[in-house]
């Protein structure tokens, strides 16, 4: 490429160099807590985002008739960012918290390190999605039971067990409302990454 | 008027007002696999440059002096991801701005072979995390 003097001020001179970033998906059911967890140790106050999307549903229809029809909706994400030394930031991504947009993860974790499964043992189901979704796609993920008032009413095992995740799979307790715990929480899906990585 | 876009019933007050389509004068393919977390820094003087559609200005702005990732212009613009990703990639190809991809899916540098993170940058962000 030849790079004339006329050129500098559009291709910009590398005074600096621009981070480094990388993702990590916090997934889990509706209102488990994702938020809360990345406001815990993000460096901005989450932000939203949405995708709106055009979606062709056959046969399902709030009012219970069968339709086949095109419907553009919206999918909002909750983000937060940190960053962290040497140029790195790291964004993460709350999924949106409804099963029928499973197929936007795609999007979502693709170059990604790993992702948390936040759990509310009161309402272990809505959390299989996830671990379905990243056990399919080999995704490193940790499991965290979110204790929201800083009680554990489960003990793990039984949550693993009840859970059917592989014994190798990290589950722990978290509290998303403390960086402290978080912090694991991330540790956790970067030791698991960096594992899954050395074994291959 | 005619609600345009469906949104959650939460945010009803801020309801599109042209349809996304129109905001990227009619494309939604092309720009879809730029990664949401790429970083995007302006380099042309947004009050300077003539022509351009108000989303493309704002944009423009909000990435002027600081980086700003494809999801937070989404969120600052309060756009969706896909229309931003169009008007970004078109704004990067008038050079008005610049897009960073180091770390993503797209930085072939910071992947090993099978498309996963290298070991070094896995290094560097779990001693980030321990430090904070």
């Amino acid at each position: 490429m030849a790079s004339q003097p006329s050129d500098a001020s559009v291709t910009t001179t590398e005074t600096h160099v621009a981070p480094t970033v990388v993702k990590i998906v916090i997934a889990g059911g509706f209102a488990v807590g994702k938020t809360t967890f990345i406001g815990s140790i993000s460096d901005i106050d989450p932000l939203n985002t949405e995708a709106a999307m055009t979606e062709h549903s056959v046969g399902v229809d709030d009012a219970g008739g069968v339709t086949d029809r095109k419907t553009t909706t919206t999918v909002a994400m909750d983000f937060g960012r940190i960053a962290l030394p040497g140029s790195l930031w790291l964004y993460l991504f709350g999924t949106p918290g409804q099963d029928r947009f499973l197929f936007m993860w795609d999007d979502l974790v693709r170059g990604a390190i790993g992702a948390v499964v936040l759990v509310d043992t009161e309402r272990l189901d809505q959390c299989f999605p996830a671990v379905d979704y990243f056990e399919g796609k080999g995704i490193p993920f940790v499991v965290c039971v979110n204790c929201f008032d800083g009680v554990a009413r489960h003990q793990l095992e039984d949550v693993r067990e009840a859970l059917g995740i592989a014994p190798d799979v990290p589950l722990m307790y978290t509290d998303a409302r403390e960086k402290a715990a978080t912090k694991q929480a991330l540790i956790a899906v970067v030791q698991l990454a960096m594992k899954r990585l050395k074994e291959s | 008027m005619t609600e345009l876009v469906h949104r959650n019933a939460a945010d009803d007050d801020d309801a599109y007002t042209v349809r996304p389509y129109a905001v990227t004068g009619g494309r939604v393919k092309g720009a879809s696999s730029l990664p949401m977390e790429a970083l995007v820094e302006t380099t042309s003087d947004p009050a300077s440059v003539k022509g351009l559609t108000p989303e493309k200005k704002t944009i423009l702005q909000l990435a002027a002096g600081q980086y700003q990732s494809v999801a937070e212009l989404s969120a600052h613009t309060r756009l969706p991801l896909g229309v931003v990703r169009v008007l970004v990639t078109d704004l990067a190809e008038q050079h008005h701005l610049i897009i960073h991809t180091a770390g993503t899916a797209d930085d072939a540098a910071s992947h090993d072979e099978r498309g996963g993170l290298s070991l070094s940058l896995l290094e560097s962000v779990l001693d980030g995390i321990a430090a904070l």
